[in-house]
């Protein structure tokens, strides 16, 4: 029963098949003639890929962080208040007036700079600009007054 | 220096194809043949016309599906196929796919509007043909679109079970339980009427 049906299958499509001959079809059209490759499929692609990879390589560190940028500094130091001295702060051209006779201070130390010495300058507590080693500036925090510059 | 990278084959296959540049229709197989794809055309069209016409009946419907599978090949793999395993798996493969396709949009197409006439079997293929072999291909008719792709690849094609498998990409398995159920029902139809 099994075999009978499966020689019927056979036959019926061979003979379904037979039926379409080469006479019966369209004119052959070859698909070179009709489709179009992929436009990608070209040299460069793999260039593109490579510059690709190579710019993401170098794009992230060894580490694999990408690169910190690079903070912008205030283009203007913002000035603030200093804080309140015992006797009030002269005006900012004063400050800038009295700087060389801080410097001429250094040079010979009084007591009131020794002990003072550790502490931090004031000068980057209040975002202003730092002044150099050795030097001293007036708007202490502790209120100290100045060094008095020997009158020479 | 060759740099050589561990690819897997599918990556490895698709980097061939894309550095395969040119002209797809100047490249040639071998001296100045036609290209492979050309070739493959003559030898092999009129046998996957009568593949797909076993799968979904008429005539044109079966031309344009070869015509199809082949213009998705060219897009693919460029006229000298180098990067093709085994064209003539692939064509098959497609055929077989696209028959199933077009077999499941009609039979969707049916449950809303009634079959057109041009679509009926040409007067002369049914002249030629014996009342037994129409009986058999209308209950082929009844079969699922799976159950057909099977026992055409079965009692036309003449594949074994595995190569069955491999082209339809499923289990050996699937293809000896959907074998057997299609038997058993052309069994049932095939004995009531006879």
């Amino acid at each position: 029963m099994s075999t009978d049906v499966e020689d019927r299958l056979r036959r019926a499509l061979r003979a379904r098949a037979g039926q379409i001959t080469a006479d019966r079809l369209q004119p052959a059209v070859p698909p070179t003639a009709t489709a179009v490759p992929r436009s990608w499929r070209r040299w460069w692609v793999p260039l593109v890929v490579a510059a690709a990879l190579a710019a993401v390589f170098f794009a992230v560190r060894p580490d694999g962080t990408l690169p910190r940028p690079v903070p912008n500094p205030p283009a203007v130091p913002v000035p603030s208040e200093p804080p309140a001295p015992v006797e009030p702060s002269p005006a900012p051209p004063k400050i800038t007036a009295t700087m060389p006779r801080a410097t001429t201070a250094s040079s010979a130390p009084t007591p009131s700079q020794t002990t003072l010495r550790p502490r931090r300058p004031p000068a980057t507590v209040d975002g202003g600009p730092e002044p150099a080693p050795g030097t001293t500036s007036t708007g202490r925090p502790d209120g100290a007054a100045p060094a008095p510059t020997p009158g020479r | 220096m060759t740099l050589v990278l561990p690819l897997p084959a599918p990556l490895r296959r698709w980097w061939r194809s894309v550095t395969s540049g040119g002209s797809p229709a100047v490249r040639r197989t071998a001296g100045d043949g036609p290209p492979a794809i050309n070739e493959l055309y003559q030898t092999r069209r009129l046998s996957l016309v009568r593949l797909a016409v076993l799968m979904v009946d008429d005539l044109p419907t079966a031309e344009d599906i070869v015509q199809d599978v082949f213009a998705a090949l060219y897009r693919r793999h460029g006229a000298d196929l180098r990067t093709v395993d085994d064209p003539h798996a692939y064509l098959t493969t497609g055929v077989m796919n696209a028959a199933r396709s077009a077999l499941r949009r009609r039979r969707s197409a049916r449950a809303y509007v009634p079959p057109r006439p041009g679509r009926a079997p040409a007067a002369e293929d049914e002249a030629l043909l014996s009342e037994g072999d129409r009986e058999v291909l209308d209950a082929l008719a009844t079969l699922t679109a799976r159950q057909r792709q099977v026992v055409v690849l079965r009692y036309w094609s003449e594949l074994s079970e595995q190569e069955i498998a491999d082209v339809l990409r499923v289990s050996r398995g699937t293809v000896k339980s959907t074998a057997s159920r299609a038997l058993t029902i052309l069994r049932g139809l095939l004995g009531e009427r006879r």
